[in-house]
C-alpha cells in the first residue's frame, strides 16, 4: 500500500508539475472539465491504493453489456 | 536611394579639419598611419593618406604619386601643373585609374575604409576622398581541409578570406544564377556575411523564410559562422544539428545544386550550409566519387556506425543486466567469467568507462601537437589496461567502449557525433533502469523528438518521417550517378518541378 | 472546431494499419484458436469480411459529411442530444480500451520478460510515451507511424519466415471440428477485437487532406486489407506450429519465435517480436488517446485541445492499474465484454449513421417521393 501510494502520489506531482503553467492560462470551462478529471483520477488513485473492491469502470460496463454479452458467449460456447 | 549622411559626418574642403576629425577617431591607434604629403608649384598643394599599417602592405602605398600620374601624360616630377580642383573634377567624375578606387564623401566611410585595408586619401580644398584597395592582410594558403580528409577527389578548402572562398564557389558554378548577397554585421566586428544560393534551384519560401530570420543579426557582433546558425536556427535546445557545416568548395557546390543555402562570413573558413536534414548526415563528399557497389556499403556501415555509437554500451547494459537470456550461451559464458570480480553493475561500469572515454577525448583535443598523440595513445592503454587490473571494468565492457568510440569517430559530421554522444548517455540510464523495454520507449521519444524537429520549416526527418521511398536512393543506397542525373533530388533543378515546396513536405 | 493539421492519404492508410494490427498482431490469434480451434484463420477471415463492410460505412459517411468526425455527423444526423448520448458512450469505450492496450504491455513484460518488475513501471513509462507523442500531434503521428508500422511488419514477416521449419500443414486439419458455432464464436471475439474497432476511426477522418479524397478509398482499403493479410498469416502460422495446443499459448507469435532455431545463428528472435509488440500497443494507444480526446473536446466543445490530454492519461493508467484483477479477468472482459461493446455500439452507430446519411440524401433528391423513372 505504501508503494502504491508513493507511485500514485508521484504521478499527480508529475501530471500538475507538466500541466501547472497552462492550468493558470485555461479557459473556464477547461478548468472544470479538469477539475472533474481529476475528481475522477483522485478516484482512481484511491482504488489503486487501496485496492479496494469498489466500483470500477468495468462494473459500469458489465451492468450495461455484461449479460447480453455472456449470454451470446454462452450460445456460441454451447456444443451444437 | 541612400540617405544623406548628417552634416556633421560630411568631409569638408578643409583638410586639416578632416586630419582632426580623423586622428581623433582614431585616437591611440598606433598602427594607424596619418602620412601628409605636399604637391603642385612650391609644393604649395597638401594631402594626407591615412592607412592601418597593420593590414596594409606598406610596399603598396604609393597611392599619392599614382594619382597625380593619373592626370599628367609624362613624367611626374613634383606634379606643378595639378590642383586640388583638377583632382576633384577629374576623379569626382570617376576618371581612368590604373588601380580601382572609391570615393567617399563622410569619415564614417573613411573610417570603415582604413579598417578594411584601403589607403584613404584626402585633398586640401576638395571635400571628397578617394579609397585605394592595396595590397591584402596575408592569409592562409588554400590546403586540404585538416576536418574533411578525403582518398578520392578534390583537396581544396575554405580559408579565412571572403573572396577566396567566393571565387572557389564562383569557379565550381560559372552560371550567373549563383547568386550572392552581403550584409555586415556587429558595430564592432563590421564583418561581412554572404548568404549564397542557386536562383532556379532553391526553394523560395525557404529563401525568403531565411532572409526574415537574419533580420536584426547586423546587430550581432558575430565572429564566425555558428554565430548565424545559432541566430537563425529553429531549435535551441536539441543537441541534433539542423545545419551542416563544411570546409570543402564540392561539397558546398554539391549543396548549392540541391537548393541549399550557404552563409560564408569574413574570418572565418567553415561554410555553413542550411537547412540540414538528419538524412543528409549519412553521406559524404566522397560518396559520389567511388564506385557506386562501395559507396553502398560504406553507407550502411556508417549507418551501423550511427547505431553502434547511440546505442552499443546501452545495449551490452541492458541485454546483461537485464535479458542475459539473449546471449548465445557461449557468449554468455565468455560475458560471466569476464564479469567475474567486478564489483560494479553494468550500468556503473559503462558509465565509468564512457566517462573517461570523454574525458581522454576532450584532453586529445586540447593537448598541444607534440604531446598529443602519445599522451592520447598512452593514457588509453593505461586506462585500458589498468582498469582491467583494478577490477573496475571487464574486458569486455572495454571492447565496447572501443568500439562505440570507433564508430562515433567514423561518423563524417563532426556535430551529429557530438548530438550522438549526448544521446547515447540518456539511452544508458533507461537501459539500467528497465533493459530492452527502457531503450524502447527511450527510442521511441527521441524519435518523436526528431520528428518535431525543423529546420527552415523543413521537417528534419524528411525521407525518412515522412517516408519516402524515392529518396532511399540516396540513403539507404547510393544509386548510380546516370539515375541521380536522370533525375536529380532537387526537382527544382533546371527548371524540372514547382519552386514552391509540395505535398511533400508534408 | 476544425481541425487544422491534414495527412496525406497514405499516412491516412498507415494510421489505419497501425489502428487495426496494433497490438492484435501479437494477442491474435489465441483468443480465436480457444474458441474456434483449427477453423480460427476462417473465423478472421470472416470477421475480416466484417470489418471491410464497417470501413465501407465509415468511408460513406467520410463521402458525404467530408471533414465531419463521427460525433459531428451524429449532431447533424441524430441531433445533439442523441450525439451527446453516444459520445458519452464512445468516451467509455475508449475508456476502457486505452487503458486494456497499455495494461497488456504490462503483462507481457511482467509475465515473460521481467517478472520482478511491478506493472505500475511498465504502464507508466507506456503512457509518458504515449501522451507526448499525442501532444505532439495528428501530423507527427502521423509521419512516425509509416516508419514504425514498416518496421513492425517487417519484423512479424521476419519471424513468420524463420519460423518455416517449424510448420506443419497437416496442423490445419480438421477443420471445423466443433461444427459453425465454434466458427461463429471466432468470428463474433475477432469482429469486435481487432476489426470492428475501425469504427472509431471515423473520428480520424476529418483530418484527412480534401485534396487527396480520391486515393484515400483506395488506399484504405488496401490498407485494411494488409492487415488482415497480415492477422490471417500469423493465424495460420500459430495454427500449423501449435496445433490442437494453439489455444493454449498465449502470445502466439511471441512463443513461434522462441522456438525459432536455425543453426547457432538465429536464436533468442522473441526480442524481436517483443519490439513488434511494443510498436503496435504504443501506436494503437496514440491513436486511441489521440480520438478519445478529440472525443471529449467535440463533446464539450472545448476551445483549447490539448487541455485534458494530461488528466485524461492520469485517468487511464490508473484504470490499467485497476481494472483487471487478474488474467481471467482480462481475458473475460477483453475477448467476452468487448466485442460485444465493439459491436453494439461502435459498429451499429457507424451502421446507423450509414443507413441515415443515405436516407436523407435520398429524401434529399427525390423530396416528393417521387421514384427516379416517373415521367
Amino acid at each position: 500500500m505504501q508503494e502504491n501510494f508513493i507511485v500514485a502520489s508521484a504521478l499527480l506531482v508529475a501530471v500538475l508539475a507538466a500541466d501547472g503553467r497552462r492550468l493558470k492560462r485555461l479557459p473556464r470551462k477547461e478548468k472544470w472539465c479538469y477539475a472533474v478529471l481529476g475528481l475522477a483520477g483522485l478516484y482512481m488513485a484511491l482504488l489503486f491504493v487501496s485496492q479496494a473492491p469498489w466500483p470500477n469502470l468495468p462494473d459500469l460496463l458489465h451492468a450495461v453489456y455484461g449479460g447480453p454479452a455472456e449470454r451470446l458467449t454462452q450460445y456460441l460456447k454451447a456444443s451444437g | 536611394m541612400t540617405p544623406q549622411a548628417p552634416e556633421a559626418d560630411r568631409l569638408s574642403a578643409d583638410m586639416h579639419a578632416n586630419r582632426r576629425r580623423i586622428e581623433h577617431v582614431f585616437s591611440e591607434c598606433f598602427d594607424i598611419q596619418i602620412q601628409p604629403w605636399h604637391y603642385g608649384p612650391d609644393l604649395g598643394h597638401a594631402a594626407v593618406s591615412v592607412y592601418c599599417r597593420s593590414i596594409v602592405n606598406e610596399k603598396d602605398v604609393h597611392t599619392v604619386k599614382q594619382t597625380l600620374q593619373s592626370l599628367v601624360p609624362h613624367e611626374l616630377g613634383q606634379a606643378e601643373s595639378i590642383s586640388p580642383e583638377q583632382i576633384g573634377r577629374y576623379f569626382g567624375q570617376r576618371g581612368v585609374s590604373p588601380q580601382p578606387y572609391r570615393l567617399i564623401s563622410t569619415i564614417g566611410e573613411a573610417q570603415n575604409d582604413v579598417l578594411e585595408g584601403y589607403v584613404v586619401l584626402i585633398f586640401d580644398g576638395w571635400d571628397q576622398a578617394i579609397s585605394y584597395l592595396v595590397g591584402k592582410f596575408p592569409k592562409r594558403q588554400v590546403t586540404e581541409p585538416v576536418n574533411e580528409p578525403v582518398v578520392h577527389g578534390p583537396r581544396e578548402g575554405t580559408i579565412e578570406d571572403l573572396d577566396t572562398n567566393l571565387g572557389m564557389l564562383r569557379q565550381r558554378l560559372k552560371t550567373p544564377r549563383l547568386k550572392m548577397e552581403s550584409l555586415t554585421v556587429g558595430d564592432n566586428v563590421s564583418s561581412k556575411v554572404v548568404y549564397v544560393y542557386l536562383a532556379h534551384a532553391v526553394d523560395l519560401d525557404m529563401l525568403a523564410e531565411f532572409r526574415r530570420r537574419l533580420a536584426g543579426i547586423e546587430r550581432c557582433d558575430a565572429v564566425s559562422t555558428s554565430y548565424v546558425e545559432q541566430w537563425i536556427e529553429d531549435h535551441t535546445w536539441t543537441p541534433f544539428p539542423q545545419h551542416r557545416y563544411t570546409e570543402r568548395t564540392d561539397t558546398a557546390a554539391a549543396a548549392l545544386l540541391d537548393g541549399k543555402i550557404l552563409v560564408l562570413m569574413e574570418n572565418s573558413p567553415t561554410v555553413l550550409i542550411c537547412p540540414a536534414l538528419f538524412v543528409e548526415f549519412f553521406g559524404t563528399s566522397e560518396d559520389y566519387y567511388v564506385r557506386t557497389s562501395f559507396a553502398t556499403l560504406v553507407r550502411w556501415l556508417r549507418i551501423l556506425a550511427y547505431f553502434m555509437a547511440a546505442s552499443l554500451p546501452s545495449l551490452y547494459i541492458a541485454i546483461s543486466t537485464f535479458h542475459p537470456e539473449l546471449f548465445p550461451t557461449v557468449l554468455l559464458l565468455a560475458v560471466l567469467d569476464s564479469r567475474e570480480g567486478i564489483p560494479f553493475p553494468a550500468f556503473f561500469e559503462a558509465m565509468i568507462m564512457e566517462i573517461s572515454f570523454e574525458l581522454l577525448r576532450e584532453a586529445g583535443i586540447r593537448l598541444p601537437r607534440p604531446v598529443g598523440p602519445a599522451v592520447s595513445i598512452v593514457g588509453a592503454l593505461v586506462i585500458g589496461q589498468a582498469a582491467i587490473s583494478a577490477k573496475i571494468a571487464s574486458p569486455i565492457m572495454v571492447i565496447v567502449v572501443a568500439l562505440t568510440g570507433i564508430a562515433s569517430f567514423s561518423i563524417p559530421h563532426y556535430d551529429m557525433g557530438i548530438a550522438l554522444r549526448i544521446v547515447r548517455f540518456p539511452l544508458m540510464v533507461s537501459a539500467g533502469i528497465l533493459g530492452l523495454f527502457g531503450m524502447m520507449i527511450a527510442y521511441l521519444l527521441l524519435f518523436l523528438h526528431l520528428t518535431c524537429l525543423h529546420t527552415l520549416g523543413r521537417p528534419y526527418l524528411s525521407g525518412l518521417a515522412p517516408l519516402k521511398l524515392r529518396d532511399m536512393r540516396d540513403i539507404l543506397i547510393r544509386a548510380p550517378l546516370r539515375t541521380l542525373m536522370r533525375s536529380p533530388r532537387n526537382r527544382r533543378l533546371n527548371g524540372g518541378g514547382p519552386a514552391r515546396e509540395g505535398a511533400g513536405s508534408r | 472546431m476544425k481541425p487544422r493539421e491534414t495527412v496525406t492519404s497514405s499516412q491516412m492508410a498507415f494510421l489505419a494499419i497501425a489502428f487495426s494490427i496494433g497490438s492484435s498482431i501479437v494477442y491474435i490469434p489465441s483468443p480465436l484458436e480457444q474458441a474456434a480451434g483449427n477453423a480460427a484463420w476462417l473465423s478472421l477471415a470472416a470477421s475480416f469480411g466484417f470489418g471491410l463492410l464497417v470501413l465501407s460505412c465509415v468511408l460513406y459517411l467520410n463521402r458525404t459529411h467530408p471533414g465531419q468526425s463521427m460525433v459531428e455527423c451524429c449532431r447533424s444526423l441524430l441531433g445533439p442530444a442523441p450525439a451527446a448520448v453516444a459520445a458519452v458512450f464512445l468516451i467509455a469505450m475508449l475508456f476502457f480500451a486505452l487503458p486494456a492496450i497499455v495494461a497488456g504491455i504490462g503483462d507481457f513484460q511482467t509475465s515473460i520478460v521481467m517478472k520482478e518488475t511491478p506493472d505500475y513501471v511498465f504502464n507508466s513509462f507506456s503512457f509518458l510515451a504515449v501522451v507526448l507523442t499525442v501532444r505532439a500531434g495528428i501530423l507527427v503521428m502521423a509521419r512516425m507511424f509509416l516508419l514504425l508500422v514498416v518496421v513492425m511488419l517487417l519484423f512479424s514477416f521476419t519471424v513468420i519466415l524463420l519460423a518455416l521449419p517449424l510448420y506443419r500443414p497437416e496442423y490445419l486439419l480438421p477443420l471445423l471440428p466443433g461444427g459453425m458455432k465454434p466458427l461463429l464464436h471466432g468470428t463474433f471475439i475477432a469482429s469486435g477485437f481487432p476489426f470492428g474497432e475501425i469504427a472509431l476511426f471515423t473520428m480520424l477522418m476529418p483530418y484527412a487532406a480534401n485534396s487527396e479524397s480520391a486515393k484515400l478509398n483506395r488506399r484504405l482499403y488496401a490498407a485494411y486489407s494488409a492487415t488482415g493479410v497480415t492477422l490471417l498469416l500469423s493465424a495460420v502460422c500459430s495454427t500449423m506450429t501449435f496445433g490442437p495446443a494453439a489455444g493454449e499459448v498465449q502470445f502466439a507469435l511471441f512463443r513461434i519465435s522462441y522456438e525459432i532455431q536455425i543453426g547457432e545463428l538465429f536464436q533468442r528472435m522473441e526480442a524481436i517480436i517483443g519490439i513488434a509488440l511494443i510498436l503496435g500497443s504504443y501506436m494503437k494507444a496514440c491513436l486511441f488517446l489521440f480520438i478519445l480526446n478529440r472525443t471529449a473536446v467535440e463533446l464539450l466543445r472545448l476551445r483549447d485541445d490539448k487541455a485534458l490530454l494530461f488528466p485524461l492519461s492520469f485517468v487511464c493508467l490508473l484504470l490499467s492499474l485497476t481494472m483487471f484483477r487478474n488474467p481471467a479477468d482480462f481475458n473475460h472482459q477483453v475477448y467476452v465484454i468487448w466485442p460485444f461493446i465493439v459491436l453494439s455500439t461502435g459498429c451499429t452507430l457507424v451502421f446507423l449513421l450509414s443507413a441515415l446519411a443515405w436516407l436523407s440524401r435520398r429524401t434529399r433528391s427525390f423530396p416528393n417521393g417521387r421514384s427516379e423513372n416517373a415521367p
